[in-house]
């Protein structure tokens, strides 16, 4: 049968509202924020000279924008080695099978449906100096001394943030590993029982290898969200107590929309995302190396 | 295997700790929000009481009340439902278009489409902020709602057509071949078969994208400056201050925010745990 010549156009004006919208509001700004670097681009002054690569010296140079980098590789290996740890734990509890575990099955995805805005402020509340739960419970427990605060000194304030953003993370990891361990074989996992394995062994050898691929993808998505987060640090840190919190995204926000530096704005944000790309790769090279290793 | 089964195979031992886990990650996950909907009735001292109170000592409203007084929540309330309904209609009903043609027609250059729509999850918001403020300030949309739904429509549409191509992947090709002997055109295919067969994986699909856009924070506070358009989140940040932090009405909005979610998620629990879960197996 062959096609007119409007049943062969149809495909494409079918997909075109949505490849428009994303052409013009994805890609078109993702390219013009590449163009805006190469100027000397200001609110605040009218002429918008075009500078070259001068932005990038510039950037690189600055010790801001590099300690930026820094907090923000802190930032985001340790939320995804805690949300890993939690998010397979909680897995594994589940599926470990006890009576009531559906009803944890059914909470397990609240915090990641709360808004992040919010967790960021209920993480505050919980940790807050005066009247916080959580800074009560470690100043009574004697762990800490009774002057003790979450947000006046850098690294706490960076664990605070990442505490509630592990929280947050977490149950992605759950349902995801969850789903896909409850498709293992039986007879897989009871072979290796009667060979002896059991608890650690089992788990490095018989489950590991059977959710590694799905691993692989979460800590991809997951490291993508993270690297990229910037909802509960600004609400709860707000890149202080000076400066010890500010992340790339932090920066990159406050460069544009307090200080009006457009061009160093766009210029950090291309350097960002080219550091995300570069470690991705990284990332999928160790991958690789993994799986040649259990094979 | 049963529950019973594998619970029986264990040590009383084991199985206590696995029950003490479980009890101790129910409330690692439950607390915070417990201690949202906890504070929100709480009066402005109880608060700062020493050691924290458990449970409110009586119900008051006054921090709802005050969130709407006060501080004019409502206003945000309405923003932020204009902005969250008309981003899920106008995603939902494009990304359907896209999904149909992208699964049940060939075409040159599909394939291309498809994976250019993942490589879209890798590009992250704080590219977009400077470029959609020069836009906007030259176009006049700044500090209105529509420099919102824009990038959020752009923002969501990938995610949205890859989620429903899975729907449109699973009506039988019986179906259509059956319809196109009758003699319907592609478009008539489109409306009288899938879509029927689809609504399912609309409302999903539709649930996932207000809860993402229901709880936008980045693009919206540096777009919009003026507080009569401001979103639900952005109006939250103003209840904190440099001084002092109304923590009891910062709480009670966080439940009027929290609440239209976790009752769509709730409806569509279904999809969340067995769908995005159940892509994980094939």
């Amino acid at each position: 049968m062959k096609k007119s010549p409007a049943q062969k156009l149809l495909p494409y004006l079918l997909i075109a509202p949505a490849f428009i919208m994303i052409g013009v509001f994805l890609l078109y700004p993702m390219v013009d924020n590449l163009v805006l670097s190469f100027y000397n681009y200001s609110l605040a002054s009218v002429n918008r000279p075009f500078v070259g690569f001068q932005n990038y010296s510039k950037m690189a140079h600055e010790a801001r924008m590099w300690q930026a980098v820094g907090r923000t590789g802190v930032w985001t290996a340790t939320n995804l080695v805690l949300a890993i740890i939690l998010g397979v734990g909680t897995a594994l509890l589940l599926f470990s099978g006890f009576h009531g575990s559906g009803v944890l099955k059914s909470f397990v995805l609240i915090p990641w449906i709360l808004p992040s805005v919010v967790t960021g402020y209920i993480f505050s509340l919980m940790m807050n100096e005066k009247a916080g739960i959580i800074t009560w419970l470690l100043r009574s427990s004697c762990l800490v001394d009774q002057n003790f605060s979450f947000f006046n000194n850098g690294p706490l304030s960076m664990l605070a943030a990442i505490l509630a953003n592990v929280w947050r993370a977490f149950p992605f990891f759950t349902l995801m590993i969850y789903a896909k361990l409850c498709t293992i074989p039986t007879d897989q996992v009871e072979a290796a029982k009667l060979e002896g394995a059991n608890g650690a062994k089992l788990f490095w050898y018989v489950l590991l290898p059977f959710i590694r691929e799905v691993l692989f993808s979460c800590v991809f998505l997951c490291f993508i969200w993270t690297f990229n987060a910037y909802d509960i640090m600004k609400v709860m840190t707000n890149g202080g107590p000076a400066d010890m919190t500010t992340t790339m995204s932090i920066l990159i926000q406050r460069e544009a929309f307090s200080y009006f530096s457009l061009s160093n704005a766009s210029t950090m944000s291309v350097y960002a995302f080219l550091i995300m790309i570069f470690v991705i790769c990284i990332g999928k090279i160790l991958g690789m190396c993994w799986r040649k290793y259990h094979e | 295997m049963s529950n019973q089964h594998r619970a029986m195979k264990r040590s009383t031992g084991t199985n206590i700790l696995i029950y003490l886990l479980a009890v101790v990650m129910f409330l690692i996950i439950i607390f915070p929000f417990y201690w949202i909907v906890c504070t929100s009735f709480k009066e402005t001292l109880d608060i700062y009481v020493v050691p924290p109170e458990l449970f409110p000592r009586h119900f008051n409203l006054t921090n709802y009340l005050l969130a709407f007084s006060r501080y004019g929540v409502l206003r945000y309330f309405l923003n932020s439902l204009k902005v969250t309904l008309t981003t899920v209609v106008v995603t939902t009903f494009i990304a359907n278009l896209a999904a149909f043609a992208m699964t049940r027609m060939d075409f040159v250059g599909a394939k291309m489409l498809r994976k250019f729509l993942g490589l879209t999850q890798m590009f992250p918001v704080v590219v977009l902020l400077v470029p959609l403020f020069v836009f906007c300030t030259r176009v006049h949309l700044y500090n209105t709602l529509q420099s919102l739904i824009l990038p959020y429509i752009a923002l969501q549409l990938p995610v949205s057509i890859i989620l429903q191509s899975g729907y449109y992947k699973d009506v039988p090709d019986a179906l259509e071949e059956a319809s196109r002997l009758d003699g319907c055109s592609s478009l008539q295919v489109l409306f009288y078969i899938f879509l029927p067969l689809v609504v399912p994986g609309i409302v999903a699909t539709g649930v996932y994208t207000f809860i993402q856009v229901w709880q936008e924070f980045l693009i919206a506070s540096s777009l919009i400056t003026d507080s009569s358009a401001f979103t639900l989140t952005v109006g939250l940040t103003t209840f904190k201050g440099d001084e002092m932090t109304d923590w009891g009405a910062l709480m009670a909005t966080s439940v009027i925010i929290a609440i239209p979610a976790l009752i769509l998620f709730n409806l569509s629990q279904e999809f969340f745990i067995n769908r995005i879960a159940g892509s994980v197996k094939e």
